[in-house]
């Protein structure tokens, strides 16, 4: 019997073909659609990959991500009640573990900036590396900016979907997370950063950082 | 039925089924503990027996039984309902049969290759599940960050490398919970473990679990699905080998639902005296050959080549079974 596709995996992919297929090895293709995309920036291979999408629920996957089938269905039950779903990374050789995004004050230039976390506390939403967002609230919020070239677009959607009120969490599932292999990743970091600043500047960054100073996201 | 496991629980479900239906249910075994089985059958009218006192129309027997009991039945219609492929569910080859019931499409074939059965005497009927009892209604989807894993199995040699599996990967994010009778009174290190008494009340251990598992093809899985909770069935001498179960709803229905395995059941049954007559016109090789081409020809949509369920395609196109021997009668003539 045929099973049921529980959502849609989008896979932005570049040129480590090694760790695509490390990724691809983990997941069960008889309960997924996998969506690979490739030849754009992140956020463009993203907003392609997502037109392509069959089912309610968009997964976005990272190449260099390790995650199985079983975290993976974890992410689309938890999608009952939350529309935006992001999971912990074990990063660095699994020496670091990453939480979700949030906002911390650059002490050095006395500015507020987004950043991951690497505790709960201060974890507002999930980094791009690996989320899961239902399919309307994709399309309400209009996908990643394109403006951005491979930087920062995790950034800019989750602050977007935290002021229209979309409903988010973290789940501790502490996911492999290589980072950062593709080449040319950091290409335009400059550029990115700058244009994320434009938009989010320190004061309105304070201003969102207090406003979800109390907010618990993590499951 | 002393215990909540595959073949007391295949007979449970499918004869408060035969009850709902209308029928008049008896159940013999000389293994009866005063367990929710027994008080569920008795409140919903099934007569419990140790003897074979009366006269049946149709009787199914699962497991081999031996001949001083199997002399005593008298019945109009005996069904064997083999349940997979160990040694424990060895046909039972008497002219007294009227039909096999195979739960799966391999156990048919298990038993044709191994133990000769003609293929025509074999049906695949799948598990029932109960839907009004194992029902998506029901399902809990818990706010928490884990993954909850249920196994409900009972802890013996067969399953121990599926067990061990699950032991090793048990972590804080990845909790499992056994259910089911420890006849190896077997113990985990792992404290993510958890090892519980086998319960009657199974739906309410899965309905908040993200996954549950089981070796080969078993109810777990068809109770899981109809809660709406993915499963995996893992192949019990190398657990690595696995494959995810959450198929599509209305095929699952059509498979499984109790109501349309009590009805197969009694079909088959009432067919029985029609095929035995059309096989005492043909030799084996003959008949087998006659279905197949007959199937094939009357059937396009059929790859030459593929393994011919014909009583699936029987039910997908609405034929009658008769009409199906009609078809072969005259093929032979």
């Amino acid at each position: 019997m045929k099973n049921v596709k529980l959502a849609d995996i989008i896979v932005p992919h570049h040129n480590r073909h090694d760790m695509l297929k490390q990724f691809l090895d983990g997941i069960d293709i008889s309960l997924f659609n996998i969506i690979i995309c490739s030849g754009d920036s992140f956020g463009n291979n993203c907003n392609k990959g997502a037109k392509l999408a069959e089912t309610d629920l968009l997964i976005f996957c990272n190449d260099d991500i390790v995650i199985h089938t079983e975290q993976l269905i974890k992410m689309v039950n938890a999608s009952k009640y939350h529309d935006f779903i992001g999971v912990t990374q074990m990063a660095s050789k699994g020496t670091r573990k990453y939480w979700g995004i949030g906002i911390t004050k650059d002490t050095i230039n006395n500015k507020y900036v987004a950043d991951i976390q690497l505790q709960a506390k201060g974890s507002i939403f999930p980094s791009g590396a690996c989320f899961a967002i239902k399919k309307d609230v994709w399309n309400k919020l209009k996908g990643f900016d394109a403006k951005f070239k491979t930087g920062f677009e995790d950034v800019d959607l989750g602050i977007r979907a935290m002021e229209k009120g979309i409903k988010t969490a973290i789940l501790d599932l502490e996911v492999y997370h290589e980072e950062s292999q593709s080449a040319g990743r950091f290409d335009n970091e400059a550029v990115n950063q700058k244009l994320l600043y434009e938009i989010y500047p320190s004061d309105r960054l304070y201003d969102f950082k207090k406003k979800y100073e109390d907010f618990d996201c993590v499951l | 039925m002393e215990t909540f496991t595959g073949s007391p629980l295949y007979n449970y479900t499918l004869a408060i089924e035969f009850l709902k239906q209308g029928h008049k249910v008896s159940i013999f075994t000389t293994h009866w503990a005063d367990n929710e089985l027994k008080a569920n059958l008795l409140k919903a009218g099934c007569n419990i027996t140790e003897v074979f006192d009366e006269e049946y129309d149709i009787t199914l027997i699962s497991q081999p039984l031996h001949n001083s009991w199997f002399s005593r039945i008298k019945s109009k219609k005996i069904l064997n309902v083999i349940h997979s492929e160990y040694h424990w569910e060895t046909p039972m080859n008497s002219d007294r049969i009227n039909a096999y019931i195979a739960i799966r499409e391999n156990v048919k074939q298990h038993i044709v290759k191994e133990h000769k059965i003609p293929q025509d005497m074999v049906f695949v009927v799948y598990n029932g599940v109960d839907l009004a009892r194992f029902s998506a209604k029901n399902r809990i989807v818990r706010k928490d960050g884990y993954i909850k894993v249920v196994l409900p199995c009972t802890l013996d040699p067969l399953r121990e490398k599926f067990l061990n599996y699950y032991a090793k990967r048990a972590s804080q994010h990845f909790r499992v919970f056994i259910y089911g009778k420890n006849h190896m009174n077997k113990g985990f290190i792992n404290p993510w473990v958890s090892v519980n008494d086998v319960v009657p009340n199974i739906e309410e251990k899965i309905k908040d679990a993200d996954i549950v598992a089981g070796i080969l093809l078993g109810r777990v899985n068809l109770e899981a699905r109809a809660m709406g909770v993915v499963s995996v069935i893992h192949n019990p001498d190398n657990p690595e080998e696995k494959e995810y179960f959450f198929p599509e709803w209305e095929e699952f229905d059509e498979r499984h639902n109790i109501k349309n395995v009590a009805k197969q059941i009694i079909d088959i049954a009432t067919s029985a005296e029609y095929r035995k007559r059309e096989r005492a016109k043909m030799t084996d090789s003959t008949l087998e050959k006659v279905v197949y081409s007959s199937v094939m020809n009357r059937f396009s949509p059929v790859k030459s080549g593929a393994a011919i369920k014909s009583e699936t395609i029987i039910k997908k196109r609405d034929v009658s079974e008769s009409d199906l021997f009609k078809v072969l009668r005259t093929e032979v003539k």
